[in-house]
């Protein structure tokens, strides 16, 4: 580490899980997750000279945002290819000591990702990434009150799906 | 914000559960809170789908995701950029050349080649260790045969070899 800025290597090892579950919550699979990791460490390590010390994982969150969009409207101007949008087939498969505690994980990623993006973003964001409303809107590029509305929406939304599935 | 809600406004409760209300919008939700049911009910509901995903566990890479990571690098960096974390997104109708994820992907596994040529690998490795031949230790009953061959002089009334089982038996080992 140099003057407080980290390498890409320290990034990837003290922070690696944390970008790693921001990517997986808006992805809704490890696949694209890893692409996902992959191409914002990439982007980290292009954009470590300009950064300036502070507030890394909200930087590293909006890193891990834009890759997942830039994905998101290449994958529409091409829609042969398969986006995230099917639970069925985001639904990881992953087999857990507590059955009860990982199905209902999946429940919870099933609702999440079968979220629109513009609802999905600003909830992974708040709720996983624990970003303000400001930041959001800064990673977005949209107004406060936008996020403060889609951010609502949103869990409205999962609550919704969460109940018609336990139902 | 001086925003002063004059009618019941569902957004404003997500805000004020992640304290990111005015004064004046927090004194407004309460008073709305305390005169309404449904109010109460819509706060309820959102703070369970804000709780079912922040209690969401951290998701890990399979470990060969990383030490292929740490071991090659990222790969594509080929110099500084001017902000990676600025570009907006949702809205934007772009933001210079759009990243191919597929392309990463491919970045990161072995190719086609490499794993051929692995496979003939193996096919070698497996092919020396069935068929050439090895190099055998073998261990004769010595004892076994001594008294099987007395048996049978005694059979034949062979008077020296009669008296095989009452020697004592020799050996390297003393």
């Amino acid at each position: 580490m140099t003057d407080g800025v980290p390498t890409w290597e320290e990034v990837a090892r003290d922070h690696g899980r944390f970008m790693y579950t921001v990517a997986y919550r808006l992805a809704g699979n490890d696949e694209d997750a890893q692409d996902v990791v992959q191409e914002s460490l990439i982007r980290v390590k292009r954009g470590l000279e300009r950064y300036q010390p502070g507030s890394l994982e909200g930087w590293l969150a909006r890193i891990v945002t834009n890759v997942f969009l830039d994905e998101v409207r290449r994958r529409r101007r091409r829609p042969t290819d398969a986006l995230p949008d099917d639970p069925e087939r985001v639904l990881p498969t992953s087999p857990g000591a507590d059955e009860v505690s990982t199905q209902l994980s999946d429940d919870i990623q099933a609702a999440l990702a079968a979220l629109p993006d513009e609802f999905r973003v600003p909830v992974v964001l708040c709720d996983v990434a624990d970003q303000s409303y400001e930041q959001i809107a800064a990673s977005l590029g949209v107004p406060v009150g936008t996020v403060r509305s889609r951010l609502h929406r949103g869990r409205r939304m999962l609550r919704t799906m969460l109940s018609e599935g336990a139902a | 914000m001086n925003r002063e809600p004059t009618k019941p406004d569902e957004d404003v409760l997500s805000a004020y559960l992640d304290g990111e209300c005015t004064a004046v919008e927090t004194a407004w939700v309460e008073e709305q809170l305390a005169a309404s049911p449904e109010m109460r009910a819509v706060l309820d509901d959102v703070r369970a789908a804000r709780d079912a995903v922040r209690a969401l566990p951290l998701r890990d890479a399979p470990p060969e995701f990383w030490e292929h990571l740490l071991a090659t690098g990222p790969e594509r960096a080929d110099g500084p950029v001017e902000d990676p974390a600025g570009a907006p997104a949702l809205v934007a109708a772009g933001d210079g050349a759009p990243v191919d994820l597929a392309a990463a992907r491919r970045r990161r596994r072995p190719s086609r080649w490499v794993a051929a040529v692995a496979g003939v690998a193996a096919a070698l490795v497996i092919g020396a260790v069935v068929f050439v031949p090895q190099e055998q230790s073998v261990t004769p009953p010595v004892a076994a045969l001594t008294d099987a061959h007395a048996v049978r002089s005694s059979l034949q009334d062979d008077a020296v070899s009669a008296l095989v089982p009452l020697a004592v038996r020799g050996g390297f080992g003393r």
